[in-house]
């Protein structure tokens, strides 16, 4: 199979997924190791934006996902005029700021960073599946350590952690 | 009469001193406790006099302020209260750079969240995986309504007015649904199925048939048996599954 074979059939199948696919599981329905299977992919994410389709890919933590371009949202309003969307408010963003740069941390080390309680704005975050309880911190009373979930790297167009913008210290 | 004065609303006390030492157009560092102190007290006055509710937290940090004004004011005599005062002059200083950092880089996400929240994406298609039970045939065409509905039929039909006493005395269950649960697994052990409406003949006491109904639900959850009916409105036959057999068997109730 060449390469454009093999472009093709990643592109029906995460048509098909419309979910996130793994990389795992692109390099085992084509058959190559994971090295060649990301290769294929970035090959394959630069194509789709060389060729300025409506579509691209989308890499969020070794998963790719096919979604349409931010640039043609305008088009997609005229073909379904949709709700305005509620963007997050800027006690959440604060506070998501500050769980994404410094996770896994406790409700109590936010309260700390932001001067006021965050227990009703962590509510709402995990509600809406940006930050998720990754573990517990052995201390008494075993508080939640909280942590950022792949739909907040997607909300967000960030492929990793790594990808956040870099905080301007200068302490 | 209405006065009309936008007071700008801050998150919360860290978020009002960045703002009004924005506004003196000094560094963090450079900062005046007084003059920082004196405009922070004259904020709260005029949210008091708007009559906008203060919160614990803004007089927390008034206290803060003050505690490290009074600290400084005091003659250089007394070397410990000094001491004290810059500690947490510095504590604070350090506190709220830390908390502008991640104000400044949430506004950086908030303009990300704009542009990315215009992607659109797709959902997935609806392909049963061969070998895989549609989750559907686990209670082929029984909703939870129509087996509350029977249920309640039952119930009905089995009339336990005449024990309907003026006090009202807890008994012990005479079964618990631990119990049932155990003579349920044992009947499927001996018979294939029995109807909803023949399981409860069995009983005549209303807790009992509870504590049966009970038991179903766990053993459905257990998905040690599954309910079916042939056709709509068909008495709820119930019976056991086969496939998961084993690992419902030595799964506890959770």
């Amino acid at each position: 199979m060449d390469e454009r074979e093999m472009m093709a059939v990643v592109e029906s199948i995460l048509f098909v997924s419309g979910d996130p696919v793994a990389l795992k599981d692109i390099a085992r329905v084509l058959e190559l190791d994971l090295r060649l299977a990301r290769k294929l992919m970035e090959r394959m994410i630069d194509c789709f934006n060389f060729e300025r389709r409506g579509l691209q890919i989308i890499k969020v933590n070794d998963t790719y996902q096919l979604a349409t371009r931010p640039e043609y949202s305008e088009y997609i309003q005229r073909f379904v005029p949709e709700e305005k969307k509620q963007g997050l408010s800027q006690a959440s963003l604060e506070t998501l700021s500050i769980i994404a740069y410094r996770q896994p941390i406790t409700r109590m080390e936010i309260d700390a960073l932001r001067g006021v309680k965050s227990d009703y704005t962590i509510s709402l975050l995990l509600e809406r599946g940006l930050i998720r309880e990754v573990d517990r911190l052995d201390a008494p009373g075993r508080p939640i350590l909280y942590g950022t979930t792949d739909l907040f790297l997607r909300s967000f167009g960030l492929s990793s952690l790594d990808d956040l913008p870099p905080l301007e210290e200068n302490i | 009469m209405a006065v009309h004065i936008k007071l700008q609303v801050f998150e919360g006390p860290m978020d009002l001193l960045l703002h009004l030492i924005n506004k003196s157009k000094v560094k963090i560092e450079d900062v005046s406790i007084f003059d920082i102190t004196q405009q922070y007290m004259e904020y709260l006055e005029q949210m008091q006099q708007f009559d906008i509710e203060i919160a614990s937290e803004f007089l927390v940090m008034a206290a803060t302020l003050l505690h490290i004004k009074s600290c400084m004011l005091l003659p250089k005599a007394e070397p410990e209260v000094e001491e004290d005062g810059h500690l947490l002059h510095q504590e604070l200083m350090r506190k709220l750079k830390e908390y502008k950092l991640y104000k400044e880089v949430s506004q950086k996400l908030q303009e990300r969240e704009m542009i990315f929240s215009k992607v659109y994406y797709k959902l997935p298609e609806e392909i049963l995986k061969s070998g895989e039970e549609s989750p559907d045939s686990i209670f082929t065409g029984v909703s939870l309504e129509e087996l509350q509905k029977t249920f309640i039929k039952l119930l009905s039909e089995k009339r336990f007015h005449e024990r309907a006493p003026m006090i009202h005395r807890i008994e012990r269950d005479s079964v618990s649904v631990r119990d049932c649960m155990n003579q349920l697994k044992d009947f499927f052990e001996v018979h294939h199925e029995i109807t909803l409406f023949q399981l409860f003949e069995q009983y005549d006491d209303r807790s009992d048939m509870i504590t049966c109904f009970l038991a179903l639900l766990e053993l459905l959850h257990e998905n040690f048996i599954e309910l079916y009916q042939t056709k709509p409105f068909d008495d709820i036959l119930i019976r056991k599954r086969k496939w998961i057999h084993g690992r419902a068997r030595d799964d506890g109730s959770s």
